[in-house]
């Protein structure tokens, strides 16, 4: 191993284990819901993940010292995309310990399921679990939808240096603030205020629906932080449906479709300019491939007449077709509801939901508002350049914060993004049918995986082969990222192995 | 005359019903009603399970979500049936086991399309009971091994920095 190649695998290790230590830290919180809730081998689990976390933490620092403290942009990526692979190992310690996954595999799908917001889960006996392990799967799916860096940054800020890149990385893109750690600052400010209202809004509600405010309490904290963050785990093997309510749904939905906003726009919202929301690429993308989608799948619904009264066809397809391309993934259907009662074309329209997904820097997943906007747009406008004479200057713009020139330069690559994201769409739905399922199934499940939403057709199951589970978990972990810090990770590991190949 | 005479046996028919249909209905589980629910909607079944979560009080009826193991189905119940619950399923309990005889609903059209099953008679099978949690002394053990090593690393790691 050359010595660069030595240093850079000694700054990438210290800052991971710097991370891995932040967030093994984070598991005091369940562990004080378990003290709470007296559920005392609970407890027991987090002290074992917390002192594991700061064991591989402090041993990576150990290993790594000294070191150049100053990031590189390779660096930065490989630390934001091997970060979530340890802190999944870490993290998936204290569920395996409970004995409701059956493997460590298992444990470690769920960890990553959560960590991107996806939500499908092999959790075994939902129903019975503990209040410090429910805690742990919520609190890991708002962690990953504000970003396990981001979180980072703000803990560790003195220490880290070159840290924009690590954001970056993370497939946070948006500077709200000229200082990168100010930034982080302002996305967990935003979060953690609507956190305060949303789960006082959702324990009211809990309470109004006859559960003791206790658990009203739990719940609504546990629900707010999954549908903010476009995750999709909920307390219950039912989801949304276990509570029965159109209040709770209300709730729900437009605490998810607010969560699926960029951060930016938020931001701007927050700092008093709220004409932004009208005029943002990505809320008037959503709201328009919201709402044809919505209009084709209500019509398929109507026409295949399991929902007889127009009340229930709109609150079933709505809450699916929303929650699916806000890639939520909450169901208020049981999961072979899709496959028996929802019609090819419901279907169809339900799969381009979750592909779309939401808002760039959001908590959401899929291809993102942004890059459909402009794509469609860059279409517009070649068209417009065909149709006028030759010596006509065609100029199309967008408006993101402030209104831009689109250049070919943002078409392409929102383009590639897109592509990259069919090519592991194709990728999951061919895995599937390998494996021996149905297509309309396989196509299903590869859509919720790829767009990191979580809503199922009933295929994944603690029954799925570990191949399809490792893949699944490579999908989500590569879609959350954005592929380009996972893409630097490999082209680090191949390099590395093609100079050892020299040598010898 | 005439009229008393179709009454009487209007009531006798609707009270044969009454009693007849639950020993016609048959036992359903929760995935056969999911994957031929057109086969099983509006007719009454009876389905049996643990009662987990909470018991939802709305007006003079409950929500009560039943799970038979592979999926939790909702049941609307009276709260006078309800009220027959005494233990729910969740860390601490292993819930009341009960049997509901009442009507399948595909997406009931009442209750905003919910898959759900409208109960109309509620037996306890088994009660439920606090489920004995003992602490696993392998964990005590593990736990403080390790928490003993954390320290050392976190020791020697401050030190090197």
């Amino acid at each position: 191993m050359t010595r660069t190649a030595y240093e850079n695998i000694k700054t990438i290790g210290y800052y991971i284990g710097k991370i891995v230590i932040a967030f093994g830290l984070l598991m005091l919180i369940p562990m004080v819901t378990a003290v709470v809730s007296a559920e005392w081998n609970v407890v027991l689990y987090f002290l074992i993940g917390l002192a594991v976390a700061v064991i591989v933490g402090y041993f990576l620092i150990i290993l790594s010292t000294p070191c150049q403290k100053k990031l590189n942009w390779s660096q930065g990526m490989i630390v934001a995309s091997l970060t979530w692979i340890v802190t999944m190992m870490v993290g998936a310690l204290p569920y395996w310990l409970s004995g409701n996954w059956l493997t460590f595999l298992d444990a470690c799908f769920d960890t990553m399921s959560g960590f991107t917001t996806t939500g499908l889960t092999l959790v075994q006996d939902m129903d019975h679990l503990s209040d410090g392990i429910n805690m742990w799967r919520l609190l890991l799916t708002y962690l990953g939808g504000q970003g396990i860096i981001v979180l980072a940054l703000i803990i560790l800020p003195r220490t880290m240096s070159g840290v924009f890149t690590l954001y970056i990385g993370e497939a946070k893109d948006v500077k709200l603030l000229p200082n990168v750690v100010n930034t982080a600052k302002a996305i967990w400010g935003i979060s953690l205020a609507y956190l305060v209202i949303g789960s006082a809004a959702l324990m009211l509600a809990g309470i109004w629906l006859g559960m003791q405010p206790f658990r009203a309490l739990l719940h609504g904290i546990w629900i707010f932080m999954s549908a903010w963050s476009t995750g999709g785990f909920a307390p219950m093997s039912q989801s949304i449906l276990y509570y029965h309510s159109l209040l709770y749904e209300v709730i729900t939905i437009i605490i998810f479709i607010i969560g699926s906003f960029n951060f930016a726009l938020h931001y701007s919202i927050w700092t008093g300019n709220r004409k932004e929301i009208y005029k943002n690429i990505e809320s008037v993308s959503f709201l328009i491939t919201s709402t044809i989608l919505i209009v084709l799948a209500t019509a398929e619904l109507a026409k295949t007449g399991v929902y007889t009264n127009a009340a229930a066809l709109f609150r079933k397809g709505y809450y699916q077709m929303i929650s699916g391309h806000t890639t939520t993934g909450f169901m208020t259907i049981y999961a072979r509801q899709f496959i028996h009662e929802w019609g090819s074309l419901a279907m169809i329209a339900i799969i381009i939901a979750m592909l779309f997904g939401a808002s760039a820097s959001s908590t959401a997943g899929g291809f993102k508002g942004i890059r459909i906007g402009i794509v469609v747009k860059s279409i517009i406008q070649d068209i417009k350049r065909l149709m006028a004479p030759q010596s006509a200057i065609t100029i199309e713009r967008f408006h993101f914060i402030r209104t831009q020139i689109l250049e070919v330069d943002y078409a392409r690559s929102a383009m590639l993004i897109i592509i990259a994201y069919l090519v592991l769409f194709a990728t999951g739905t061919v895995a599937n049918v390998l494996y021996g399922y149905p297509l309309l199934d396989s196509i299903f499940e590869s859509a919720s995986v790829t767009g990191n939403v979580g809503l199922s057709a009933g295929l994944t199951s603690v029954s799925m082969p570990a191949g399809l589970k490792i893949l699944y978990i490579f999908m989500m972990w590569i879609a959350r990222l954005e592929f380009m810090s996972v893409l630097v990770l490999f082209g680090f590991i191949l390099k590395g192995a093609s100079k050892t190949w020299q040598k010898n | 005359m005439a009229k008393k005479l179709i009454v009487v046996i209007l009531g006798l028919v609707f009270s044969t019903l009454t009693f007849v249909a639950p020993v016609l209905a048959v036992t359903v589980d929760s995935v056969t009603m999911i994957e031929q629910a057109k086969e099983y909607d509006k007719k009454i079944i009876i389905y049996e399970g643990e009662v987990i979560g909470d018991v939802m009080r709305r007006g003079t009826f409950a929500w009560v979500n039943v799970s038979d193991g592979s999926n939790a189905m909702g049941i609307w119940l009276s709260i006078t049936d309800a009220a027959k619950i005494q233990y729910r399923g969740g860390y601490h309990y292993k819930g009341d086991t009960i049997r509901v005889t009442g009507v399948f609903h595909r997406a009931c059209p009442e209750h905003g399309g919910d898959m759900d099953i409208h109960g109309e008679r509620v037996e306890i099978l088994k009660l439920g009971v606090k489920r004995s949690i003992a602490l696993d002394n392998k964990y005590i053990y593990l736990s403080i091994i390790l928490s003993f090593l954390a320290c050392i690393f976190a020791y020697v790691g401050k030190k090197r920095q």
